[in-house]
């Protein structure tokens, strides 16, 4: 995670699947506190691969107002089913 | 006593316990107590025998006074009826001064005594924190051999050698794993370096999200499963899963593709070896069955598996017990069998080529795995998560995949089901320049043949013919609506031809 001034990234490597999905959400309830006021953008340009639950964090996400910044075919595809559901 | 007998008896025992001290195997411990003891009390024969309460044995550990590695004794025998039970009930040491007048031994036992000229034996229980570990024996080949005395005296050495004897017990638990992990280690070195990752299950259409509720279902329970589908449909992908789901997910997940290995070495791949059983065999190696130990064993295409290697494989599903080739010592394995075919292992079954008590005993959880064809649905995301792994890994840019080349994968029949797409996608990325995905669509012609079509022998054809009328007139041969009305033959040429063909009826509702 970095953050500068309100803007805060959670970089996501790796694959977001099974074990590492509460991971993240942890991660993600800090970081809201940490920065109450914050922007958050999630970083998925380096993640493999992305199963149901993580799917569901990342809706989650996006409703609470994260933005996401996605690399290959299979990511975008899930980020952009997201934001066209929400839409 | 005299006062030179209790002074060689101390020494004895002085050299006893320093030689015990250093023991870490039974037979040096056996061998240290003889040459001790020898000189001190009139014996032939000593035996360290282990006590296993689990099933009620007495197992020979280590003997002196005979030939230790004669391959005709027999190293296991009940406790029942033995001097061990004895000892068991009576918590005391046990003396038989005349074996000749002894009622309470099994008669097999006695067998072995007269065969020895053993007269007369002395037991003593070796018991420690843990409970009874075994007995050592003292035996002679003359009646009334030990005084009160000498009882005495293998009483103390008894109470020492039972502390010995659990070291050597501990030391043998330690090199067993040790050798275990020693194993585990080169196996699971293997498997990182095999070609494919398996982590994911791509897709969430109906005919998968029915899969993984079974995998979800199945998974949790200890019990054997069947993962049946064409070749491609991404079985071994399943059995990683349930094993990952199970309770057993610590420990190793070991495979074995049974169509890969020759048919003669299956048994030693499975059961392990011990060195010289055969040649070539220059170390102990264990089997599959070994390290699957509180692990999960995949047997991938299960349906080749030899006829004669499939009663062994049975022995073990049922009660875990197998030996190492050219091995006496029992070996216990806990695991969990998942087996995968893309075979129709009814049918081997109908035509003998499959045991069928070892179909039922794996075929307790079926899974079918549908093929690519029958979940269209998933063909999009699983092309665009192939396309982001091989472009990651060519470190190329893809960015699209036009509607007409998804249109022509989503089509395609794929008869070699997931293996088949994602060696297309590979081909794909590495053609494709641009950052839109470019396929070798001449790959794709559909005029290839769906499956490959075996050639098979007149023989085999004829059997199989017969054997669908047979099912077709529920094995009902002769009369109007039976098998042989249906072939256009009299019933006594159809019999002949099954008799031929060896065909009978073995198992009822099995086809």
């Amino acid at each position: 995670m970095c953050s500068s001034g309100d803007h805060v990234t959670l970089k996501v490597c790796g694959r977001l699947a099974e074990g590492w999905v509460p991971e993240l959400e942890n991660c993600w309830h800090a970081a809201r506190i940490d920065h109450p006021a914050g922007k958050f953008l999630v970083d998925l340009k380096h993640v493999t691969f992305i199963d149901d639950k993580g799917r569901s964090l990342l809706e989650r996400m996006h409703r609470d107002g994260a933005t996401f910044a996605a690399a290959g075919l299979m990511t975008r595809a899930i980020i952009d089913n997201i934001i066209h559901n929400e839409a | 006593m005299s006062a030179d007998d209790s002074a060689l008896k101390y020494r004895a025992l002085l050299q006893i316990s320093e030689a015990l001290i250093a023991c870490r195997d039974r037979d040096a411990l056996v061998h240290s107590l003889w040459e001790a003891l020898h000189p001190l009390i009139a014996f032939d024969y000593l035996v360290i025998m282990r006590y296993d309460a689990v099933r009620r044995l007495i197992i020979l550990k280590a003997i002196a006074g005979m030939d230790r590695h004669d391959p005709d004794r027999q190293t296991e025998w009940p406790v029942e009826g033995s001097p061990l039970e004895v000892l068991l009930e009576t918590k005391q040491p046990l003396y038989v001064p005349d074996l000749s007048l002894e009622t309470r031994f099994r008669p097999d036992l006695m067998e072995v005594y007269r065969q020895h000229n053993i007269r007369s034996g002395f037991w003593i229980d070796l018991t420690t924190s843990r409970g009874m570990q075994g007995a050592i024996a003292f035996s002679s080949c003359q009646p009334n051999a030990y005084t009160p005395e000498d009882r005495e005296f293998m009483q103390h050495i008894g109470r020492q050698v039972a502390i010995a004897n659990e070291n050597a017990v501990a030391f043998e638990e330690i090199n067993e794993l040790r050798r275990h992990i020693e194993d585990e280690k080169v196996y699971l070195e293997e498997e990182i370096r095999t070609e494919y990752r398996f982590d994911e299950i791509v897709g969430s259409g109906p005919a998968l999200r029915g899969v993984l509720q079974q995998i979800q279902t199945a998974a949790p329970t200890d019990s054997s499963i069947l993962i049946q589908g064409e070749t491609g449909t991404g079985k071994e992908l399943v059995a990683r899963a349930i094993h990952r789901l199970s309770s057993r997910a610590n420990a190793t997940f070991v495979k074995l593709n049974c169509a890969a290995i020759p048919a003669g070495l299956i048994e030693s791949e499975l059961l392990g070896h011990e060195k010289g059983a055969f040649t070539g065999a220059v170390g102990q190696r264990i089997g599959r069955f070994e390290l699957a130990h509180r692990g999960t064993l995949f047997l991938d295409e299960i349906g080749e598996m030899p006829l004669e290697m499939q009663p062994k494989l049975l022995r073990v599903l049922q009660d875990g017990q197998f030996e190492r080739l050219g091995g006496t010592r029992t070996m216990q394995s806990d695991f969990r069998l998942l087996a995968a075919t893309n075979r129709d292992l009814r049918t081997m079954v109908a035509e003998q080529q499959f045991r069928a008590d070892l179909f039922y005993r794996v075929n307790v959880f079926p899974i079918m795995l549908p093929a690519l064809r029958e979940r269209r649905e998933d063909i999009p995301t699983l092309v665009r998560y192939f396309v982001q792994e091989f472009a990651t890994r060519m470190r190329k840019n893809i960015e699209a995949i036009p509607a007409e080349v998804m249109e022509t994968l989503v089509n395609y029949s794929w008869p070699g089901n997931i293996r088949e797409l994602r060696n297309i996608i590979e081909r794909s990325v590495i053609l494709t320049s641009g950052k839109r995905l470019t396929i070798p669509k001449d790959d794709l012609h559909e005029s290839r043949p769906t499956t490959p079509a075996p050639v098979v022998t007149m023989d085999d054809a004829e059997r199989r013919h017969i054997l669908d009328a047979l099912d077709a007139s529920n094995w009902v041969v002769g009369g109007p609506s039976g098998a042989a009305s249906m072939l256009g033959m009299k019933r006594s040429t159809l019999q002949s031809r099954m008799q031929k063909l060896g065909i009978m009826r073995r198992y009822v509702g099995t086809r």
